[in-house]
């Protein structure tokens, strides 16, 4: 507005005038939602159908429109559909350390032992390469390597290589939180645990989630009612664990085994680390809206 | 100028390559300095005959210098190209440094000892393969990576998104004709609700077989009478010879009807789907309870 | 533009025609106007390369052992139901095989070299060139991993094995040299191709007219030590052959060439001045390794040689197996970046087109093509598959039928403002109806 449009010129009146307008205006809106709300009381059509033509917009359905979440990867042969064992044969997982590790790694480790099926942990000795490693590997049938990265005391990173060709994926952990420290947590049985993978929708998104369905068996035993949860919300992955039970036809009950970790993907490579498919990096952040997995 | 003259102003007064330390002993930064000690012997600036031993471009050189080019700063050391060879190297220092000190022979050996055993490791860590290279995160990053992670958790709604989930596979049947984690009763009513979306789309004339078919089939159950099964219900279960017949003489009726007649079609399909759960399920349970789980508890050792 | 992409996943080719500015990241932007899918093989058959012989003939090689020849026809697209006059008019591609050649791969010989390689090149055999011999019309060179090189002939639309080379392997490329060739329509127009690979200098090598012969007639030496006395690891990636340096004596072996390396060194070499390279630039950090080399500012001859003789002058895209493509000069300065951080996976194809557009494709699985001169993107499609290579048949732009669309957004959002200012307009009478009245009071 020009200065000359503005018609009242003490400052003080006009603030106040306007704080007026505004007071009749909230009570205005007041009015409206009460004979609303009375209204709804009678009809709660109208409520539902309000709520469905006011949707909040989140962060998530805002998301940067992605073309591979429509149309995915093409064909049932992707890359890694004939990498990833299709159920055919059961996972067998090695399950070791950086060079040099200290308590917290081998404890995570105790942890991923519980968690993974049919894995074999081994100390890691200074003096052999990833490549021997895997060649190792190899010879004995596993189907997966599995590297906690721990730095400056703390374990900061998983590794999985799919043998014997790759992929290699790396993830950061945060936010571990041990069995013990779980408020009510129940103990874990040795029952293999359903798997459920949330969110997994762009083609990068797929992959990780057929890694992880690598890992778990496909034959879960249902009686023990354990479920594993890798839920990805916003490019972060939930890990929970939980037991869980149909109270009815429409309520579940859960209860939390433990442990919780986060993990979030930092690359993901062809081969055993060679050409790389996707890195993040820091530049990805600035987009809010912007999820790759 | 004299040595006596340079070592007072850099001892009494200052030096610029001096670091002073509450030691009691000060450290030189002058890169010709053959021990690193700031002293007398060893200031390169305060004697007029020196020598040391560098790396340049990963060779080593014995530095030389005399009060005779003194005046010519340009020239002012000369230098030696020493041999890979590590006791050849000792040797070259030696026949150089004839009639020299003995604190600078010595100093110098010492000196080409460590510069060799540093290109030594340093080759080493060069052939050893890196498994990660490490970066760098900025604090500001790796806080907003926590706010986002924070903010992302409580978006996620885990614990009812698993639930809805769960449901999802209790309704679509994933969990097969004869679900071992559901409670009997909740079973029935879920199934009652499948059953009448299928009546909706089906036009039918077995409606009571259906269901009269249910309430046979889970009458008949034996396990599943309790709430839920524990483990150790299933051993014995399983270690009952009576419960196994049973399951093989069901198997039998259920290939006998199978073969049968054709006209009840749905029923003995019905059939058929559950003798085979039943079938499946002892099987499963033998080789897991027997196999995997010791062979697990005995990796984890 | 009229595109061919080989994706790795299906093992297809696929045809994808689209205009400049297409960008399928982009709902609003333009999409591609057709992608057609041809000939999946699936991911076991993948197609490793692809050369064009003729204007419609094809020959790829696919990651089985086959070389397979292809017609191209253009057919009429089928619109099915749509209105004609609103779609655009092209024509699309309808690939045939014709004929095809098998059991060109040999594994055999890999296997040892895996195991004594401490970098794990894997022990899987694959084509690594597939060209047409220059000088002929019915004559395909294809080059394996494995050090064999196949001479295929192509008589009556059928390929047939001619004969078969062995050269020391692993082999990362095979140049094939085209700057001369004897314009005279003999027969027996020798063929000469340098090849390296991992602990594989780069050597050049002649294969006589009739192809029955093959004769080393040049063989590069490794630089020195490094600083700590160490050997340099050889490993040429990639090779472009320069002109020969004029005036030399020509008693002596004249090929001039550069070439690129697993450490990512861009060296160049004059093979009348002694094996060694004559100069050698870091261009990329340590343990990166690249990937692709290619001439940006220089005519290129059809197998990407380049017209000129003076290295100084040259620009190169190069890229790493991280994601990045950059363009460079001849002392290792960086010029610029292509794609500006939207490649988020290793480029595993690179390629200059008449100076003028970059294409380029890789894992991330978007073929993208980019102005040479500009570092622009022109178009970038997603394939839904990972690609080994790409081709571009032609850079015509298609007439889109004008729609109305554009006029009425912006009527729409003239009425927008106007309701606005009038929303506002209304505060203002309200406020000024109020102060009225306060001053009546």
């Amino acid at each position: 507005m020009a200065p000359d449009e503005l018609r009242v010129r003490n400052k003080m009146k006009r603030q106040q005038l306007f704080a007026d307008i505004k007071d009749q205006k909230n009570k205005e809106r007041h009015n409206m939602r009460k004979s609303r709300a009375k209204e709804e009381r009678e009809a709660p059509e109208m409520k539902d159908k309000r709520l469905k033509e006011n949707v909040t917009n989140t962060i998530d359905s805002l998301r940067v429109y992605d073309e591979t979440i429509e149309q995915g990867a093409e064909g049932e042969e992707s890359d890694f559909s004939q990498f990833f064992n299709n159920g055919s044969e059961p996972p067998k997982i090695l399950l070791t350390t950086n060079v040099n590790a200290k308590k917290n790694a081998y404890e995570f480790a105790n942890v991923l032992i519980e968690v993974l099926p049919n894995v074999t942990f081994v100390k890691r000795k200074f003096g052999y390469k990833l490549k021997e490693i895997v060649e190792f590997c190899g010879n004995r049938n596993y189907t997966d390597l599995v590297i906690i990265n721990e730095d400056k005391k703390k374990v900061t990173g998983l590794t999985f290589i799919h043998l014997p060709e790759g992929p290699t994926f790396y993830f950061k952990i945060s936010s571990y939180v041990d069995v013990q420290k779980i408020v009510g947590h129940g103990r874990a049985t040795s029952h293999i645990p359903e798997l459920i993978l949330n969110n997994f929708s762009t083609s990068l998104g797929k992959t990780v989630g057929k890694l992880f369905q690598s890992i778990f068996p496909q034959n879960p035993d249902f009686e023990g009612r354990q479920v594993i949860t890798l839920h990805n919300q916003r490019d972060y992955i939930f890990f929970r664990r939980h037991r869980y039970v149909f109270r009815n036809e429409e309520k579940i009950g859960l209860q939390e085994l433990g442990p919780q970790f986060t993990m979030k993907l930092q690359r993901l490579q062809h081969g055993i680390k060679e050409e790389t498919e996707w890195e993040h990096s820091t530049d990805m952040d600035k987009e809010k809206k912007k999820f790759y997995l | 100028m004299s040595d006596e003259i340079i070592w007072q102003v850099i001892n009494q007064h200052f030096c610029a390559y001096k670091l002073k330390t509450d030691k009691g002993q000060n450290f030189c930064r002058n890169e010709y300095n053959v021990t690193g000690l700031c002293s007398r012997q060893a200031c390169p600036l305060a004697n007029a005959k020196y020598a040391t031993v560098k790396n340049v471009d990963g060779r080593l050189y014995l530095y030389m210098k005399t009060a005779e080019r003194a005046h010519t700063p340009a020239k002012l050391w000369e230098r030696i190209r020493l041999s890979k060879n590590y006791a050849k190297a000792l040797k070259q220092v030696d026949d150089h440094l004839l009639y020299w000190n003995k604190f600078l022979i010595h100093k110098c050996k010492q000196r080409l000892t460590r510069l060799t055993q540093v290109a030594v490791t340093e080759r080493r860590m060069e052939l050893r393969e890196e498994e990660r290279h490490y970066v760098g995160v900025a604090p500001k990053v790796k806080r907003r990576e926590e706010n986002r992670e924070r903010k992302a958790l409580a978006a996620a709604k885990i614990e009812k998104a698993i639930e809805k989930e769960l449901l999802e596979r209790l309704k679509s049947g994933a969990y097969g004709d004869k679900p071992l984690n559901v409670d009997e009763k909740i079973w029935k009513k879920v199934l009652g609700h499948v059953e009448d979306d299928q009546e909706e789309e089906e036009d039918e004339y077995e409606d009571e077989e259906e269901d009269s078919d249910a309430e046979i089939e889970y009458v008949e159950d034996d396990g599943d009478d309790e709430e839920l099964v524990d483990v150790e219900d299933l051993e014995r279960w399983l270690d009952d010879p009576n419960a196994s017949q049973d399951s093989d003489a069901e198997d039998s009726e259920a290939d006998s009807s199978d073969e049968s007649d054709d006209d009840e079609e749905g029923k003995t399909q019905k059939q058929k789907r559950l003798a085979a759960a039943r079938k499946k399920r002892p099987r499963v349970e033998i080789e897991y309870e027997e196999e995997t789980q010791p062979a697990q508890r005995e990796l984890a050792q | 533009m009229r595109l061919l992409v080989a994706c790795d996943d299906s093992g297809s080719i696929k045809e994808v025609v689209c205009n400049r500015k297409t960008d399928t990241s982009i709902q609003k932007a333009l999409q591609p106007l057709h992608v057609g899918v041809h000939l999946s093989e699936g991911l076991h058959s993948r197609v490793q390369d692809m050369a064009l012989i003729s204007e419609t003939l094809l020959v790829v090689s696919r990651a089985n052992g086959l070389v397979q020849l292809i017609e191209i026809n253009q057919v009429a697209r089928d619109l099915g139901d749509k209105n004609v006059d609103l779609e655009p008019k092209f024509e699309i591609s309808d690939l045939k095989v014709i004929s095809s050649v098998q059991g060109l791969l040999d594994d055999a010989p890999l296997l040892s070299i895996h195991k004594n390689s401490k970098k794990r090149s894997k022990p899987r055999d694959g084509f690594v060139a597939l060209r047409l011999v220059p000088g002929y019309t019915n004559r395909i060179l294809c080059a394996t991993k494995s050090g064999q090189i196949h001479i295929l002939s192509l008589h009556d639309r059928s390929l047939q094995i001619l004969k078969s080379h062995r050269v020391t392997a692993p082999l990362e490329f095979a140049q094939i040299y085209d700057n001369v060739v004897s314009k005279q329509k003999k027969k027996s127009t020798s063929v000469t191709l340098a090849y390296g690979g991992e602990e594989n200098l780069v050597k050049i090598v002649r294969i006589s007219g009739n192809f029955e012969t093959m004769e080393k007639i040049w063989e590069a030496k490794n630089v020195s030590n490094d600083r700590l006395d160490l050997k340099v690891p050889v490993w040429p990636m990639k090779l472009r052959f320069l002109d020969p340096v004029p005036d030399a004596d020509s008693s002596k072996v004249n090929f001039q060439f550069v070439t690129i390396n697993h450490l990512g060194h861009l060296r160049n070499y004059q093979t009348t001045r002694g094996r060694k390279p004559i100069s050698s630039q870091p261009l990329l950090a340590k343990n990166e390794i690249a990937t692709q080399l290619q001439v940006i500012n220089c005519d290129l001859t059809p197998l990407n040689n380049v017209k000129s003789a003076r290295f100084d002058d040259l620009k190169f895209v190069i890229a790493d197996s991280k994601k990045n493509v950059l363009s460079v000069d001849s002392s290792a300065n960086v010029l610029g970046k292509f794609g500006n951080g939207d490649i988020t996976g290793s480029p595993s194809f690179v390629n200059v087109v008449d100076q003028k557009y970059l294409l380029e494709g890789g894992l991330d699985s978007y073929a993208r093509v980019f102005d040479v001169s500009s570092r622009e993107p022109l178009c970038k499609c997603y394939m839904g598959a990972k690609l080994s290579s790409m081709l571009l048949l032609d850079d015509e732009e298609i007439d889109l039928p004008q729609s109305e669309t554009t006029g009425k957004k912006r009527v729409f959002k003239q009425r927008d403002e106007k309701v606005e200012a009038i929303e506002n307009e209304e505060i203002w009478q309200a406020l000024e109806s109020s102060a009225k009245k306060a001053k009546k009071d």
